[in-house]
């Protein structure tokens, strides 16, 4: 059920249709406009998380390409690598001082 | 013209999945947007069933009756999933925790190896990571039905299979005419029911829906 789901809310259509609807106030996704099912949570979920991808794939994120996408299993091997390895790895570098004021370490006097 | 014979056939079975896919995917995009799913129960009858979602008001009713099945389960001694951890593990041996720190170890491997496996640049090492990736999460889904199964006497696991009957009498309609009318006219119609399938069925559509 779920692999349908993400096919869904991948596909070209269904992007439009949440971009669009972020844009302009008057289109609807769902018949209802409360009480949304355990699905369409879901649904929801995935749609903002294709939309997000489409949006690093513009963006030329390293690793993502469209293949990755479209395959549940390396879709989910970027996401997790992106939300927990890549901030780790970038926390270790040291980032450097573009300001042109001399970086400073206070420290407290004895 | 045997090889011809063999691209025929995956290719008749390529076009097979893919018509499976389409349509998978239009049941899953009317019930996204209706929020109601429709089904057949004779194939080739058409849908003339359904679960839709319950009102406000119909969530409000089977919640109260909540309570009322929990007090029910815990005069008839059924036990909450912490007091049946430790009973199960002097009864019958089944160590629990030790089945959830099996899970927890998986989640790790298997993020260990998505991490491996974004930065890949080899072709052939990708297909095994990835087949890596799937076969432990099979034994982690494998893991968590086991542990369901072994919990699934507990007053917890009891009640929630108790509310989706209360939902599914309530929510499970078919279509007479034009209107959709409800297939059981109570939950003791439902409950008494002798057609198994059918109740089968109606839990099965609701479950889906609902969680």
């Amino acid at each position: 059920m779920e692999k349908y789901l993400r096919m869904l809310s991948r596909s070209n259509r269904w992007q439009l249709m949440y971009a669009k609807c972020k844009e302009l106030n008057g289109i609807k996704l769902f018949e209802n406009e409360l009480n949304f099912s355990q699905t369409q949570i879901n649904f929801l979920y995935w749609l903002s998380m294709y939309h997000s991808l489409y949006q690093d794939l513009a963006m030329k994120e390293k690793y993502l390409t469209k293949e990755v996408i479209i395959d549940d299993v390396e879709c989910d091997a970027y996401l997790y690598y992106k939300s927990v390895a890549k901030p780790e790895k970038d926390k270790d570098e040291k980032k450097p001082n573009l300001t042109g004021i001399p970086s400073l370490v206070q420290k407290r006097k004895r | 013209m045997e090889e011809k014979q063999v691209n025929r056939e995956e290719e008749m079975k390529k076009f097979e999945s893919q018509v499976k896919d389409l349509e998978a995917l239009d049941t899953m995009e009317s019930e996204v947007i209706n929020n109601t799913i429709e089904f057949e129960i004779t194939k080739g009858e058409g849908r003339t069933h359904r679960v839709r979602m319950p009102t406000i008001r119909e969530k409000m009713e089977i919640n109260s009756k909540r309570l009322t099945e929990k007090r029910k389960l815990e005069n008839a001694k059924f036990l909450y999933e912490a007091e049946l951890i430790p009973e199960l593990l002097v009864k019958q041996g089944v160590d629990i925790k030790k089945l959830n720190k099996e899970i927890l170890d998986l989640n790790i491997e298997i993020e260990k190896m998505q991490v491996k496996l974004v930065p890949e640049p080899n072709l052939e090492h990708r297909a095994k990571l990835k087949g890596i990736i799937v076969e432990l999460q099979n034994e982690r889904m494998f893991k968590i039905a086991q542990k369901s199964q072994y919990l699934e006497t507990s007053i917890e696991a009891q009640l929630t299979e108790i509310m989706i009957t209360h939902y599914a009498s309530l929510i499970f309609e078919k279509k007479v005419g034009d209107n959709w009318e409800q297939v059981f006219k109570s939950y003791d119609e439902y409950i008494d029911s002798k057609d198994d399938r059918l109740v089968a069925i109606a839990v099965n559509y609701t479950f889906t829906l609902l969680f």
